[in-house]
């Protein structure tokens, strides 16, 4: 009975969570010496996805406060003009329409929403086109509330990688 | 046996939540100094959507009232040209289950198009309330508070949306990050 009600309880749990996953990917240019990178100054961030939540400036500060923190935290410095590296950042996203597994045997299908949500960041060599590195964070979230606080975590777990390619 | 019904019926409601939870937000900027603002206008109301419960214009003057009370019980005067401009945006989705259970959104059939292009029926309504508010001096964007909220009977809306209004405004103003 207890094993039985156990398997309920988790089987739950795992629909509430299920779909509250994120995935990071760094991408550098092995070419560059990121040692020697010192400061950094925070260019435009971007949104392009129409939830209210994210598609506004309040939002755009907030990811833009992480990436300073956690770079400033990395031991790097803001310089006011002439930064060895430019920071930009785009955030994107869609919402999910899916089903799945109903909790219990005869039960079918259950439909699950969730939305998607992807921050990237781009540090490029002022004057360059091309980025020298670029972290990519994507978060699937039950809501838009969600979303809204683990996309700056996402920033801070991404500059914690770029601190590795530092090394 | 009567434990297990239970348990039973807590795992499929907690199951179920993650479709039906309220979705709420508050940002502001941390830059600004909210005890500043003495005196606000209610500014536009868009209402976008389809549904005739969500387009009753009386639910349009129940949220901008509840805004107006909110913020006056906040210590804020109304005036002609206050110092913040508080305005609200409605807009929904209505959603159907298909048949193998995947939920999707139930788009409205153009005008002067022949018959009903939707096979799904609506099963729930999404609406989304967005409260903002503007500075006016600089027209800056300083609060913003989204509320979303998944109901089955859309009349409920009338009751649940200036309740959310009321809620999204007891975050103002922003308490200071010790």
């Amino acid at each position: 009975m207890r094993h039985c009600l156990a398997t309920i309880v988790l089987a739950a749990g795992l629909g509430i969570v299920g779909h509250a996953a994120d995935k990071i990917s760094v991408s550098a240019d092995p070419r560059a010496d990121f040692a020697a990178f010192k400061t950094f100054s925070i260019g435009k961030g971007t949104v392009d996805n129409p939830r209210p939540e994210l598609d506004n400036r309040l939002f755009v500060k907030v990811v833009e406060d992480a990436i300073r923190d956690a770079m400033i935290a990395k031991g790097l410095k803001i310089a006011a003009s002439g930064p060895d590296l430019m920071v930009t950042f785009t955030v994107t996203g869609r919402d999910i329409n899916g089903t799945e597994r109903g909790v219990a045997r005869g039960m079918g299908p259950r439909p699950v929403r969730s939305t998607e949500g992807t921050l990237i960041i781009d540090l490029t060599r002022p004057g360059e086109q091309a980025p020298v590195w670029r972290g990519t964070y994507l978060d699937e979230e039950a809501t838009g509330a969600k979303l809204v606080q683990q996309l700056p975590e996402g920033a801070k777990k991404l500059i914690d990688k770029l601190a590795a390619s530092r090394r | 046996m009567r434990a297990l019904r239970f348990w039973s019926a807590v795992a499929v409601l907690a199951a179920s939540a993650t479709l039906l939870a309220d979705d709420r937000t508050v940002l502001f900027d941390k830059s600004v100094d909210f005890t500043a603002f003495h005196t606000f206008t209610i500014g536009a109301r868009t209402i976008s959507s389809e549904r005739p419960e969500l387009k009753f214009p009386a639910l349009a003057e129940m949220v901008s009232k509840t805004l107006f009370d909110s913020l006056v019980a906040r210590g804020l005067t109304a005036a002609a040209s206050g110092e913040l401009a508080a305005s609200f945006r409605i807009s929904s989705d209505d959603y159907g289950v298909g048949p193998f259970g995947r939920p999707g959104i139930i788009r409205p059939t153009p005008r002067g198009s022949s018959g009903d292009g939707n096979t799904l029926k609506v099963a729930y309504t999404e609406a989304t309330l967005v409260v903002d508010l503007v500075r006016v001096s600089d027209g800056l964007l300083v609060w913003r508070g989204v509320y979303r909220d998944t109901e089955a009977a859309a009349a409920k809306f009338g009751e649940t949306l200036p309740k959310y209004a009321a809620s999204l405004l007891t975050e103002f103003p922003p308490k200071k990050a010790k």
